[in-house]
């Protein structure tokens, strides 16, 4: 019996190893869901615009569950971005909650078994591209270049309306977020998520197997237990199905709140 | 056993002082959600993603220990 260890997400590389581009377990699976995503939509996409084309627009059943999906994500971006904005980062967030929702989900695919996510590459790479959007649209918003920058920094770190005591503290804190707490935690939370659900899973795994089949050091009495930490497995199973929807809804979700604090609003609208 | 004789890595328990902060902090959210669902449930949409935003960010600190486990 062998219970799972960090050395899981560390794994050693089997091609091109002591290079820039050292191709390990989690690699491989990550370009095996991409390839997976991309056929998938690509083919669905193909298909409807082919029937379409014929005249016939009922939709198939993939062509449904693609358009629910992308759909999801649509109403939560238009409602916090409103239609102009929310159409320019309509694909990045669609990007994002597609990628993260099936990376996330290789972690319970028999034969890949390790959550593409679960490496701090695929989160931070996320974490990079939700940065500098929010920047690029506090800056275009606020009316673009040097002047642009400055006027978004004003509203963020000085926001009127707030006692004048309050100011250093809160412009401190709020560069803060603005500059790293924001994505850091982005990054952090989709990673740490990932990871401690393998970890459940292995340990979950390997306790059935010891109590079940035996270990040196456990005693045969104790194989009820064993019934119960297998139950335990397929219930965490489901459970980390949830996790990957939930952790892909809250990275866009929070994408997108992000974009919505860093835009210029409307005075009506205070 | 001796206190003295214990021997490992503290972060552990640490990480188990650590979970108190947030899961009180996500008993209060989502106990308060539910309260606000049932008064209103016209707005239980809403409340459920604003729910969701809060729990992100408490959820957080719960996983920042989990990751300093395993900085040594």
């Amino acid at each position: 019996m062998q219970f799972p260890t960090i050395a899981e997400f560390l794994p050693k590389a089997f091609l091109f190893d002591g290079t820039p581009f050292a191709f390990n377990r989690i690699q491989l699976v990550r370009f095996v869901m991409i390839a997976f995503v991309t056929v998938f939509f690509c083919t669905v996409a193909s298909k409807s615009l082919k029937r379409a084309k014929a005249g016939n627009v009922v939709p198939t059943k993939p062509q449904l569950v693609v358009e629910m999906l992308f759909d999801f994500v649509r109403n939560f971006t238009f409602d916090s971005l409103g239609e102009k904005t929310g159409k320019k980062w309509l694909p990045l967030v669609t990007t994002i909650f597609c990628s993260v929702f099936f990376l996330n989900l290789s972690g319970i695919v028999p034969g890949l078994n390790i959550a593409g996510t679960s490496g701090m590459g695929i989160p931070f790479l996320f974490a990079v591209w939700v940065f500098t959007s929010y920047w690029r649209e506090g800056i275009s918003s606020h009316g673009g270049g040097i002047k642009g920058f400055f006027i978004f920094m004003k509203d963020e770190l000085f926001p009127s309306g707030l006692p004048i005591f309050v100011y250093p503290v809160y412009a401190v804190v709020e560069f803060l977020q603005v500059i790293l707490i924001r994505p850091a935690s982005l990054a952090i939370r989709l990673f740490s998520n990932m990871m401690a659900g393998h970890m459940l899973l292995g340990i979950c795994f390997a306790a059935t197997q010891g109590f079940l089949i035996g270990a040196p050091g456990i005693s045969r009495l104790m194989m009820p237990a064993g019934v119960i930490t297998l139950a335990g497995s397929f219930i965490f199973i489901l459970f980390e199905l949830l996790v990957a929807a939930l952790q892909a809804y809250i990275y866009s979700f929070l994408t997108v709140s992000y974009l919505e604090t860093s835009m210029a609003h409307e005075p009506e609208n205070d | 056993m001796l206190a003295s004789e214990i021997t490992g890595n503290i972060t552990t328990l640490c990480y188990g002082l650590g979970a108190i902060g947030p899961g009180i902090g996500l008993g209060i959210l989502i106990g308060k959600t539910i309260e606000g669902v049932s008064r209103q449930p016209e707005i239980a949409g809403k409340l459920q993603a604003l729910m969701f935003l809060g729990v992100a960010f408490i959820e957080l600190f719960g996983l920042l220990g989990f990751v300093l486990v395993f900085i040594k």
